[in-house]
């Protein structure tokens, strides 16, 4: 799972946009009571990743998820006891201490795992479709430092992996095979980190060489990044959305519509409000995806 | 906003040297000696210079000083004076001195920073100030002049290593520097990348008056653009002339610095030395010394790959049959390959990268299994992977090989206790081939792949005696090897791969001579009638007692 | 609603003091190359692992790190390691509760430094080792929370913790190990990195040794 780049209308948008368009969709999911949102934004996630060409790496993600989800959902159930419907009774169940199973508490259970799926959902739609480069350079404007060392840091995992397939692959190579078992393992870990640390000073070095030290010297304030040219359509479209997207969640969660609480006996909730809400919601994260112009990778 | 007030105000146009060092002696921390002695030289705007010398000589830090991280980021002491584009760098550190000389050393993957190639071009002029319009126009401009505006959007990842390099060249050039300095640049690349590297570096100086300063241990591939040579030996300067003058000098000062082609002409007592192969053929034309007629390609014959016999099979060091490697969803690497090898044979395997020498290899040695066909050793199959580095497992030198095996290579003076990282490029690797020829079962078959690589001549040269013994010991020795100088003076057999599989078997002295791209710089001024100097000489006195 | 949000400032809180802590020790190139180093190795630790559940040698690289080379430092190769891993393991709001968690076991180990005077107590680091692994495994598992509809009930957070002890005990017991093979190492290899860290240079008079004589 990570970032390629697709010819789609999010992998064209720019990465402050389409990072705030998924964290927007999050915060949608983690402000939404009423059952219907939910799954609406369940769906609305799927049909996004179709749009964004990465379906069925999200249908993967979604399946590694739903367990997670599922047990998420049991624990919370056994813990919450306000429910009035009751299911079943258990008895005295260490450490959870006296437990009854109550429908209420099952369906909070439920609405908490599927909350969760919704915003990991959300999130891993981000890590495939928008370019972790553009975040961290955005991120260069708050911190030069830390970002920098951040995209340094990306740069080297694949190096280093790399080192470490290599230096196994001389290990096996070696007469006495470099230990056995856990003690190869090791040698190999402090093979690589040896090697990786060598290679630091070599780094420093090309970060002095490429100007580093005189742009600390003039402070961040002088060091100017571009931000990537004026903003297309792609920009506009998922900036807007996601604007959007977390305003109307905002607005119905302080204005109450699709209210929902299982507590103390379930009802229907604002079943009408909810709708609205989920159909609104839809709508505004949706209809980026439609324009497709402009979008080859 | 303006372009133009966004570019820091570059140095006055000035007739002054565009590098300046004088008498400059410098220590680095915790060292007994100085690595750099009084040194004085200049570099004028537009010259191309070439830094010569062994390892060790002081070339890596001569850049450094230029480049301002010595004193500033080694630390150390300093006395004497370098001023590069007008700055001081006693007073100006290597962010500064960046803005007037780009710089690029050894190692790719240590020179590039970021994770897009369009973010590791922009990353200097950013650091150095530039408005958004003018960093993109910088990037733009770099990419084009290296020719690698194909890559920009690409992911640096992915890149190999001669991609790399270029990219990181392209990021010392991004503020158009009146400077380049480059330290070994292609010491860890493929020959091909880094005869392209080189290329680049003769168009950027021949095209846009680029000022370059290159430290290089393959002289015969600059010396025919450089306008001067520095020699350094033992941290002094020890030669400051112009290529033909500075080989003139090698002769008789430093033979390890010598290029073939001025081997050769040494040897045959023909001056002056020429500076490459196409002023060495002139000279031997003129004194009626090279047949003007060239006799049917001698490698013609060994072109044909001869099946192995299967009485050679079964005394066989090594054997292949018929040997496949297929990718899972990929391509084939090895197709078929047939190959014998006798114990005390020395193989050359040549082939460009990709025609899958290092495949053989693992293959020969058991890292890789054979999709189809069977591999067999009469024992022990010893391999040495291209870095040395890789092998270094522990913290002490004594606890990577046993005393036999370190003294084996060579290496019985070293304290036990010493880093093994803090060894020599040459001394780890003689450690690593302590630690894969280690053991009791001495090794039937000895596999190295690409040991030369940022080799100097001399460690060449103990390398080749070093597998000269192992084969008089009966071990089959298979190099793989890009370096036709090296395979002519180690193995008596050539086997040429491509699209993996032999496509030329036989004497070095047929498949070196018969080639164009494979073939030594002797055997390209004699037309293969010798592949080294001194048997070139032989012949040159030959002819000429004949005439 | 306002839970979430109280979470979130918190945390956000905590990194930012913690990334500007950072900022302005102004990391030279050499620091800021090795806090990359380390962060990627951290990162890497944690794919290399990844077919055990929770075993990770991340959070040892990430302490012995704040250990040799201070509070900021280590702090900001924690927030990095968690930053990047998660390249690899999908972003989530997990993401700032896994950097803060690291960048606190870097600066606990740079707190475990002042302890011992720079020393390296065998069996008490390797404790303190799982104890970080411990701590972590609080922070991660009330990141779950963050899914809750309201304020979650104490009830709820230790039931979260619950779910997830044996989880965070692999990883404690994890961390020993690691520590016991490979931390000792790892310290003297970062010493050995630390000591070319802090360099300086003095100015020669003029040159007065001789150069050799290349007669020979």
């Amino acid at each position: 799972m990570s970032y390629r780049r697709r010819a789609s209308p999010l992998h064209a948008a720019r990465a402050a946009a389409g990072a705030a368009w998924c964290a927007a969709l999050a915060a949608a999911g983690l402000t939404a009571q009423h059952p219907l949102v939910l799954v609406a934004l369940v769906a609305v996630v799927a049909v996004a990743s179709a749009g964004a060409g990465v379906g069925r790496e999200i249908v993967r993600a979604l399946r590694w998820l739903a367990p997670w989800a599922v047990a998420v959902a049991i624990v919370n159930m056994l813990v919450v006891r306000d429910g009035l419907t009751i299911l079943a009774r258990l008895g005295d169940v260490p450490p959870f201490g006296q437990v009854d199973l109550t429908l209420e508490a099952l369906v909070y259970g439920l609405l908490f795992g599927l909350r969760l799926l919704v915003v990991s959902a959300a999130f891993a739609l981000m890590t495939m479709a928008v370019d972790p480069d553009g975040l961290l350079r955005a991120l260069r404007r708050l911190s030069l430092r830390s970002a920098l060392a951040a995209a340094l840091a990306t740069r080297l995992v694949p190096v280093l992996a790399a080192d470490a397939r290599r230096i196994d692959e001389a290990r096996r190579c070696r007469a006495d095979g470099g230990g056995r078992g856990p003690a190869a393992r090791v040698a190999v870990l402090r093979a690589v980190a040896v090697g990786a640390l060598d290679r630091a000073l070599d780094v420093a070095a090309t970060l002095e060489v490429r100007g580093y030290g005189a742009a600390t010297a003039r402070g961040r304030r002088r060091v100017r990044l571009g931000g990537g040219g004026p903003w297309s359509r792609h920009d506009l479209a998922f900036g807007a959305s996601a604007v959007a997207l977390a305003g109307l969640a905002t607005g119905a969660r302080l204005a109450g519509v699709g209210g929902f609480d299982p507590y103390p006996l379930l009802d229907g909730g604002d079943v009408a409000g909810a709708a609205a809400v989920a159909g609104a919601l839809a709508l505004v994260a949706l209809l980026p995806f439609l324009d497709r112009r402009g979008i080859a990778a | 906003m303006s372009v133009a007030t966004a570019a820091p105000p570059r140095a006055a146009v000035a007739p002054e040297p565009v590098l300046e060092v004088a008498r400059l002696t410098y220590t680095y921390p915790g060292a007994a000696a100085p690595a750099l002695r009084d040194v004085t030289l200049t570099v004028g705007e537009g010259e191309l210079v070439v830094l010569a010398g062994g390892s060790a000589s002081g070339k890596s830090t001569l850049l450094r000083a230029a480049a301002g991280l010595v004193p500033h980021f080694h630390g150390g002491t300093f006395a004497g004076r370098v001023r590069v584009g007008g700055l001081d760098t006693r007073e100006h550190g290597p962010g500064d001195v960046a803005a007037v000389a780009g710089t690029l050393a050894q190692d790719p993957e240590a020179q590039v920073v970021l994770t897009t190639v369009r973010a590791e071009l922009a990353f200097p002029l950013e650091n150095r100030g530039h408005g958004a319009a003018s960093v993109a126009r910088g990037v733009e401009e770099a990419a084009l002049a290296l020719g690698i505006a194909h890559l920009l959007d690409r992911a640096t990842t992915e890149l190999s290593g001669g991609e790399l390099q270029r990219v990181a060249l392209a990021a010392a050039l991004a503020g158009r520097p009146r400077l380049v300095l480059l330290d070994e640049p292609t010491s860890q690349l493929d020959p091909v990348a880094g005869d392209e590297l080189i290329w680049l570096l003769r168009r950027l100086n021949e095209e846009r008056g680029t000022t370059i300063v290159v430290a290089e241990h393959r002289l015969e591939r600059c010396l025919p653009a450089a306008d001067r040579v520095i020699a350094l030996a033992d941290g002094a300067v020890a030669c400051d002339a112009p290529p033909a003058e500075f080989l003139a000098w090698a002769a008789g000062g430093a033979p390890e610095l010598q290029t073939p082609a001025a081997q050769l002409f040494a040897a045959a007592g023909i001056a002056p030395p020429p500076t490459g192969v196409k002023q060495a053929r002139a000279a031997l034309r003129a004194r009626a010394l090279l047949p003007a007629a060239v006799d049917e390609h001698a490698g013609a014959g060994a072109a044909a790959v001869p099946r192995p016999r299967r009485r050679d099979r079964r005394a066989a060091a090594l054997s292949l049959e018929g040997v496949w490697h297929e990718r899972r969803g990929g391509a084939a690497v090895l197709r078929g390959v047939d190959l014998v090898v006798a114990p005390g044979e020395r193989v050359a395997l040549m082939g460009r990268n990709g025609a899958g020498k290092s495949t053989l290899l693992r293959h020969a040695a058991g890292l890789m299994a054979p999709t189809r066909g069977r591999v067999r050793a009469s024992g022990r199959v010893a391999l040495l992977l291209q870095d040395p580095n890789d092998f270094l497992l522990h913290e002490r030198v004594a606890d990577e090989a046993s005393a036999a095996a370190l003294a084996a290579v060579g290496l019985a003076g070293l304290p036990g206790d010493q880093h093994p990282r803090d060894l020599s490029g040459g001394e780890r690797q003689r450690l690593a081939l302590a630690t894969v020829l280690d053991g009791g079962e001495r090794p039937a078959v000895v596999c190295l792949d690409e040991p030369t690589r940022g080799m100097d001549r001399r460690a060449k040269g103990a390398l080749d005696a070093q597998l000269a013994a192992l084969a008089a010991a009966g071990a089959a020795v298979v190099v793989a090897t890009h370096d036709p100088e090296f395979a002519a003076a180690v193995a008596e057999r050539v086997v040429l791969l491509a699209d993996g599989r032999p496509i030329a078997d036989g004497p070095a002295a047929e498949v070196l001579a018969g080639g164009w791209y494979f073939a030594t710089e002797t055997a390209r001024i004699t037309d293969g009638r010798a592949l080294l100097p001194a048997g070139a000489a032989a012949l040159l006195a030959g002819a000429e007692a004949s005439r | 609603m306002t839970w979430q949000l109280a979470t979130f400032s918190i945390l956000g809180a905590v990194l930012a003091a913690g990334f500007a802590w950072y900022e302005r020790s102004h990391p030279s190139a050499k620091v800021l190359s090795l806090v990359a180093t380390l962060a990627a190795l951290a990162a890497l630790g944690r794919v290399a692992f990844a077919p055990l559940p929770n075993v990770k040698p991340t959070t040892d690289i990430v302490l012995l790190s704040g250990f040799v080379l201070g509070g900021a430092p280590g702090f900001a190769v924690g927030a990095v390691g968690g930053l990047t891993s998660n390249l690899v393991f999908g972003q989530g709001p997990w993401t700032p509760w896994q950097m803060t968690a690291w960048g606190l076991v870097g600066v606990l180990g740079a707190l475990w430094s002042r302890v011992t005077g720079r020393r390296l107590p065998r069996w008490p680091t390797a404790a303190l080792c799982a104890l970080a692994g411990l701590l972590y495994g609080a922070l991660l598992n009330a990141s779950m929370l963050t899914a809750a509809a309201g304020t979650p009930s104490l009830a709820q957070w230790g039931a979260a913790e619950a779910a997830g002890l044996p989880f965070d005990i692999a990883h404690a017991a994890g961390n020993v190990v690691f520590f016991l093979a490979f931390g000792p190492a790892l310290v003297r290899v970062l010493r050995r990195y630390r000591a070319r860290l802090d360099v300086r240079w003095t100015a020669a008079p003029a040159p007065l040794i001789p150069t050799p004589d290349r007669s020979s």
